[in-house]
């Protein structure tokens, strides 16, 4: 009978470790300003360099307290609805948010344009529960050749536990 | 024999809550992106010396000789365009026709675009081939679809005149005649 007591109080410790499992949560609407798709003069190409608003992530988790040796790494793919592939689109992290409990948060990296492919690719990492990362994306190579269209594509952030 | 099922089923929770910590966490989140190309269709023409051209009929060398058109002066004319259709749409044409003014009779004016050139992309136009401008809109470059001429002399369609007369008993002597010629990207 001990024996069971002592086993599933270590399973209580461990339910309880497994419960620290973060996710992101995203904030904003990804949005360009489509006036700068300029022609400018005829015979030209769109001059397409288009930057978005910034969009908010916040890691936390179902933890409540402090977890600042809990690490975790934030990759980024997309998942088109009706894309381009001579689209070229990028994600910036442009700052470091706010970490839950106050303080300087921990995040490193995603601070130079990371390629958005098909495929996850690595963006940044960090530790503990943190609140409104900005990150903003950036449109390139859209050409008049494409056609009068609309483009739309699912990016998809995966936050591992490290 | 009740503990050592009690056991046994403690420790197979045990060994799954570990393996699943073993494993590594991870979820995903969502946002939607979208970015559109409207449609386009602009057109301008570049030139090297003048925009007008001028024409002139010059009487016989020889009693009853025919007249001649002459054109006096130099200029180079090319058609730029930009255009972005929707994929159900059609084709777009270069329609050119003439306004503020009119041909003097016995004349017509004939206008030729030259084949693609340039540094564009796309699906660029096809000539029509030497075409009589009137008062009613003709295409001088059809099946434009979803492409760019490049900027400026070279690019795109050169455009060659020819002023031929047609019935001589119609051409009088009279002033210098003016009009333009308008050239319009247009929706098939």
């Amino acid at each position: 009978m001990k024996n069971v007591v002592i086993i599933l109080l270590l399973l209580i410790v461990v339910k309880q470790l497994g419960a620290q499992d973060f996710f992101i949560i995203t904030n904003g609407i990804v949005s360009f300003n489509e006036t700068q798709l300029e022609v400018g003069e005829a015979g030209n190409d769109i001059s397409a360099n288009l930057r978005s608003n910034a969009v908010y992530l916040s890691v936390n988790s179902n933890y409540y307290w402090n977890m600042n040796n809990e690490r975790w790494r934030i990759y980024i793919h997309k998942s088109d609805i009706n894309w381009d592939d001579q689209i070229q689109l990028t994600v910036k992290r442009t700052g470091k948010g706010q970490k839950y409990w106050g303080g300087k948060p921990y995040i490193q990296g995603g601070n130079s344009n990371v390629r958005i492919n098909d495929n996850p690719t690595y963006f940044f990492n960090g530790k503990d529960k943190v609140l409104n990362i900005p990150v903003k994306f950036r449109v390139k190579k859209l050409s008049l050749t494409m056609g009068a269209e609309d483009f739309e594509t699912d990016i998809v952030f995966t936050i591992y536990d490290n | 024999m009740k503990y050592r099922v009690l056991n046994i089923v403690v420790l197979f929770l045990l060994f799954q809550s570990l393996s699943e910590k073993a494993r590594g966490q991870w979820s995903e989140e969502r946002i939607n992106l979208g970015i559109s190309i409207p449609e386009v269709a602009i057109i301008d023409i570049e030139y090297m010396g003048s925009k007008s051209l001028e024409f002139e009929v010059v009487p016989p060398v020889i009693s009853g000789g025919a007249p001649e058109v002459q054109q006096t002066n130099n200029t180079q004319l090319w058609i730029n365009y930009s255009s972005a259709v929707a994929s159900w749409g059609g084709k777009r044409s270069i329609v050119a026709q003439v306004i503020n003014g009119n041909l003097p009779s016995g004349l017509s004016l004939f206008v030729q675009a030259s084949s693609y050139r340039g540094k564009g992309k796309g699906e660029l136009g096809s000539s029509v081939g030497k075409t009589a401008i009137s008062s009613q809109p003709r295409p001088i470059v059809t099946n434009i679809g979803s492409c760019y001429t490049g900027n400026g002399l070279n690019n795109g369609h050169s455009l060659d005149f020819s002023l031929d007369i047609t019935d001589f008993e119609k051409v009088t002597a009279m002033e210098a005649t003016e009009f333009t010629i308008l050239y319009t990207i247009t929706d098939n």
